[in-house]
């Protein structure tokens, strides 16, 4: 079982390379002329990113992050 | 001339004004948590986790430059904007989000919040007032964004400019002055979603009214085959000056208080890295969309921005059209509010707690901040009246100057074993000074664009000035590295 830390840096990683590759098809493919799957890759993930931080974010609140904010702020005064 | 009134409706009013006070809402019921302390108004409390980092550090990345800016440069300059702009404000500010950002996490005390206090733990207090006073002449760079809305909501709604901007601003000082970062936070999450889900209904769109990209780049190589060159008629001097403001993020405050505002630097790592992943895609979009609007609209709109709101009209059906245009609202709100909540928290923790009454309480920094929020709010109104002519050069100029300044200052600050306060100090108060001077008084001899001259001769006298007053046992010398 992956460390949280470690599952970190394996998704920071992945994302790096995703960031590179996704660069490199906006960057050539244009320059060889509109492709009809990159106007479908673009809408696509476009849809897809932020209803997923989103869904990310209120599983957070489902699990009470903003009670345990709470309480840890209450601490710390 | 398109006649957007027709196709503007009551129903996009709805949606609009629904924004407007779910947001406001959002900031009444954040009130409570913000207000406990400056830590908890202005970085809520390092407690942001990576989904509440990610929206966060969208909504602040990608503002409404992002999405109008660069869909007049896709219109007006075409494919050249993705290899001097799109790419490397992907690629380079990777560094940013995956060295830097967790190095100021995990490296300076809890008591740093703000770039201000960054350069007073780097250098020394003189460097952190000057810092403190830049940060605020920003200003301007907010009023290029909230005239974005202004226009727009001119252009499409025929609401008097006067009238959109006063209520833009009214909203952004009340939600802000509320809820600190905590409001942001959330608001900032739902406004990264609208952006993105707009987007990609754009640009599906877009497929479905032209038959697909292909028939889009013909139409625009038809207009002007420079639009389809990898470099356009762009020389290497400007191409370079386009790289150098991607950069300008490195000087960005609102880009460190979310750093100072996310748990740990892991959580920065990750949280940035997914959201530059996003952002490129967000980015090419508005490009594209750009390019688009000309080929479909370029003969019946009388200006970029007119055929791109051509092309948002005639895709979107009637009440996305109000969603995208709270979008764009959502964009200039976050960045805006960010700004506001920067320059609040550098006019009255940094400048007046930190030199003129150093006794202020916690509670008394908090409300002074908020009627600062206020304060700022009507000078960026009023500073709107400088971007009449549009907000394409709004970025070049202001992330420029920044860039200018505080680049080397910042990253050799962090890393640079011989720095001193000297060498900062100087390097800034040069920098302010030749940036003026080059652009305005001596318009850029020799072709050569500002930001680079200043910010190479600053690197120069940086280095000179640092190792010329270095001394081995410095103070200094503790800090991070």
């Amino acid at each position: 079982m992956m460390s949280s830390n470690k599952r970190k840096n394996v998704i920071s990683g992945i994302s790096i390379v995703v960031v590179f590759v996704l660069s490199a098809i906006y960057l050539f493919t244009p320059m060889v002329d509109g492709y009809n799957w990159l106007g479908w890759l673009i809408g696509i993930l476009n849809l897809i990113a932020g209803p997923a931080v989103l869904i990310a974010y209120l599983n957070e609140v489902r699990k009470g992050v903003f009670k345990d904010v709470e309480e840890a702020v209450s601490k710390e005064e | 001339m398109i006649d957007f009134e027709k196709l503007w409706t009551n129903f996009d009013w709805v949606v609009l004004a629904l924004y407007f006070v779910g947001i406001l809402l959002v900031g009444i019921s954040m009130r409570k948590r913000a207000g406990k302390s400056v830590k908890s108004f202005f970085v809520a409390s390092r407690r942001l986790t990576i989904p509440i980092l990610i929206g966060v550090a969208a909504a602040g990345w990608y503002d409404s430059w992002t999405i109008v800016g660069l869909a007049e440069c896709g219109y007006t300059m075409g494919i050249v904007v993705i290899a001097v702009f799109v790419v490397p404000e992907a690629v380079l500010r990777l560094p940013l989000a995956a060295i830097i950002g967790p190095h100021v996490r995990d490296k300076i005390p809890d008591w740093v919040v703000t770039v201000p206090d960054m350069m007073a733990y780097l250098y020394n207090g003189k460097v952190k007032l000057i810092s403190a006073i830049t940060y605020i002449a920003n200003l301007m760079y907010d009023s290029a964004l909230l005239f974005a809305i202004g226009e727009v909501l001119k252009l499409v709604t025929g609401m008097p400019m006067v009238l959109s901007l006063i209520i833009a601003g009214a909203v952004i000082v009340a939600y802000t002055a509320l809820s600190g970062l905590w409001g942001l936070a959330v608001t900032d999450l739902i406004q990264f979603a609208i952006m993105t889900v707009s987007a990609g209904a754009l640009m599906i769109g877009i497929i479905n009214l032209s038959g697909g990209l292909p028939g889009i780049f013909d139409t625009v190589g038809k207009m002007d085959p420079t639009l389809l060159k990898p470099m356009g008629n762009m020389g290497a001097m400007e191409a370079l000056a386009w790289i150098i403001s991607a950069c300008a993020m490195y000087c960005e405050a609102a880009c460190y208080q979310r750093f100072s505002a996310a748990q740990t630097g892991s959580d920065i790592r990750t949280a940035f890295s997914i959201m530059l992943s996003m952002g490129v895609t967000f980015s090419i979009s508005m490009v594209f969309a750009g390019m688009a609007a000309l080929a479909l609209f370029g003969d019946v709109a009388a200006s970029p921005a007119e055929g791109f709101w051509a092309l948002v009209f005639s895709i979107l059906p009637v009440g996305m059209r109000g969603l995208f245009v709270a979008a764009l609202c959502a964009a200039v709100m976050s960045t805006v509010s960010s700004d506001w909540l920067i320059f609040s928290t550098c006019a009255v923790n940094d400048i007046y707690r930190g030199f003129i009454n150093k006794k202020m309480s916690e509670a008394s920094t908090v409300k002074g901040m908020r009627v600062a929020v206020g304060v700022f709010g009507v000078l960026c109104v009023v500073g709107t009246l400088f971007w009449a002519d549009g907000i394409a050069n709004a970025w070049y100029y202001l992330g420029g100057f920044l860039f200018s300044m505080f680049f080397i200052p910042i990253t050799a600050g962090l890393f640079y074993k011989r720095k001193t306060a000297m060498g900062g100090l100087s390097c800034i108060v040069y920098s302010a000074i030749m940036y003026v001077l080059w652009e305005f008084i001596l318009v850029c001899p020799g072709g050569i664009p500002t930001s680079l001259f200043v910010s190479v001769t600053g690197a120069i006298i940086y280095f000179i000035v640092c190792n010329i007053t270095y001394k081995k046992d410095s103070p200094l010398q503790d800090a991070v590295v």
